[in-house]
């Protein structure tokens, strides 16, 4: 299988699930589905901004979302996700555009960092980008100016994928609605601080004042095993307050996304097309090394190990091909 | 475990080293004795587990490979990693030779092979391999160099060249006395030393 032919089948996928999460999450889409997992809109939004660049739909969606759902979302968190210098130009790029069109007052445009020549923002654009958008001009990217159409709606709280924003509404969008998201949905009966940091995408510091808050509020308990201290939340109480039958489930999003990112971007980067047999499956090889502890971490069974030489690629393939996009794909 | 079977296995491996530091756009020549070379230049047809550098050559000059230089390193990992090997599988064990000095005429009579634009492989020819061969026999006593040895059928006039330098390697009256036993054991007459 070419590098094309991969690249095109794993991003068709992705955008598919990520247009069927945002329809369960109040932006103007449809989908059948009910996931019954909590989604992570932070993370969601990260993966949304680099998948959409061959969905110019998808992404100017996104940002409308992103502009009539604020409140809910921490652009902290949104920056702590945020792993390399891709991350943090699509994120910088989105935040600077939610603050442009916040203002509701139209700005000079900025110019991209000096010594920058600045990349089209949609792969595949035909047409040169005759009024760039200042904010991600700013970021190194031409991406056409659009008016956000502010179509979308808030989140349905009901829903179990909607879970984090209820959260949010209850305990504030900040650490603490993360941590209590993750006690109440993972399938472990208690957590270590340095596990929950991983989950919630803040530091350790932030997460244990957010834990001990919960603590003194009477809501979670906690006890020093060695010199680690591992945290729960019974969960009987909630399900009470908030009238529902079950928890939704869990999913290490922000790992999984990120895995999903690196992968996609090397399966984009056209100088991989070039490679000979057995340097694509080497290089194949480094990414999927890369990528294998998030996996892993988000309980994806995937092994980085295949055969020698360039028939790691068909590994490779298989691996990419049957990567499960969350808990029930 | 021998990793290196055949003349192509060996060939594909440096081809692989050869991609991967076209990647990195990293030169290098390297010089290689020892089973992988002897396979190379079709010379005998015994697996080995390991190419060895005896020297890296730039501008025509022959300098010590050791330590690896970083670029070099990094692909033969990659390679390691790609195919299973050992990390040495590409290694500067016989590095000292260069220090102690190699045969008369040695980069001369090298015999090299380009293995894409980024990596040229220079091997000792079958006359210096002799040399190679003698001295690690006598030193290491029976087994697979004195077999090498007896592949390269070597003529009484070349045993004894390569056994008046592997006397400059070392000049123990130890080494002799092992050396002039195996010129016997090869039918020379060790009163011509």
């Amino acid at each position: 299988m070419e590098i094309s032919s991969l690249e095109r089948e794993f991003s068709e996928r992705l955008l598919a699930f990520l247009w069927s999460q945002w329809a369960q999450m109040g932006m103007l889409a449809s989908s059948s589905r009910k996931d019954a997992w909590a989604a992570d809109p932070e993370a969601l939004l990260l993966l949304t901004l680099e998948v959409a660049r061959e969905d110019p739909r998808l992404f100017d969606e996104a940002l409308d979302w992103f502009l009539v759902n604020e409140r809910w979302i921490s652009l902290q968190r949104l920056r702590n996700l945020s792993q390399d210098e891709e991350d943090r130009a699509l994120a910088g790029a989105a935040i600077e555009w939610l603050s442009q069109w916040r203002r509701r007052t139209s700005t000079a445009p900025k110019k991209a960092k000096p010594g920058t020549e600045p990349e089209p923002l949609f792969l595949n654009a035909q047409l040169s980008v005759e009024r760039p958008d200042p904010a991600f001009l700013a970021h190194g990217f031409l991406k056409p100016s659009t008016e956000p159409s502010r179509r979308s709606a808030s989140p349905d709280f009901n829903l179990p994928i909607n879970f984090a924003f209820r959260m949010r509404a209850l305990l504030g969008v900040g650490a603490r609605a993360e941590v209590a998201r993750v006690l109440l949905t993972v399938e472990a009966p208690d957590m270590s601080l340095q596990a929950i940091a991983a989950s919630c995408g803040f530091t350790k510091r932030n997460v244990q004042e957010a834990a001990s808050a919960l603590r003194a509020a009477g809501l979670a308990s906690s006890w020093t095993l060695g010199n680690e201290q591992r945290f729960r939340m019974p969960r009987e109480p909630w399900l009470q307050l908030l009238g529902i039958d079950r928890l939704p489930l869990h999913e290490d999003w922000p790992q999984l996304f990120h895995a999903f990112r690196v992968l996609l971007r090397w399966l984009r980067d056209p100088r991989n097309q070039e490679l000979s047999s057995y340097m694509r499956a080497s290089e194949a090889r480094t990414v999927l090394e890369q990528v294998i502890d998030d996996l892993h971490f988000a309980g994806k069974p995937v092994s980085a190990a295949g055969p020698d030489g360039e028939d790691y690629w068909d590994h490779f393939t298989t691996v990419v091909r049957q990567l499960p996009l969350g808990l029930r794909s | 475990m021998e990793k290196i079977q055949t003349k192509e296995s060996a060939e594909g491996l440096l081809e692989a080293l050869g991609e991967q530091l076209a990647t990195a756009a990293a030169r290098f020549e390297i010089v290689v004795i020892g089973g992988s070379g002897l396979l190379a230049l079709d010379i005998v047809e015994r697996a080995t587990r390991d190419v060895d550098i005896v020297a890296l050559r730039s501008d025509s000059e022959l300098r010590s490979p050791a330590p690896l230089p970083e670029a070099l390193q990094v692909a033969r990992d990659r390679v390691a990693r790609d195919f299973s090997l050992p990390e040495d599988w590409l290694n500067t064990g016989p590095a000292n030779l260069l220090d102690f000095g190699l045969p008369e005429g040695f980069a001369e009579r090298l015999e090299s092979r380009s293995f894409g634009n980024y990596l040229t492989v220079h091997f000792a020819s079958r006359l210096d391999q002799i040399h190679f061969k003698l001295y690690a026999a006598v030193d290491q006593g029976p087994g697979k160099h004195s077999k090498d040895l007896e592949a390269l059928a070597p003529t009484h006039e070349e045993l004894l060249q390569a056994a008046r330098w592997s006397r400059t390697h070392d000049p123990s009256p130890g080494f002799d006395q092992e050396l002039r036993r195996a010129l016997a054991h090869l039918g020379v007459d060790d009163g011509d030393l």
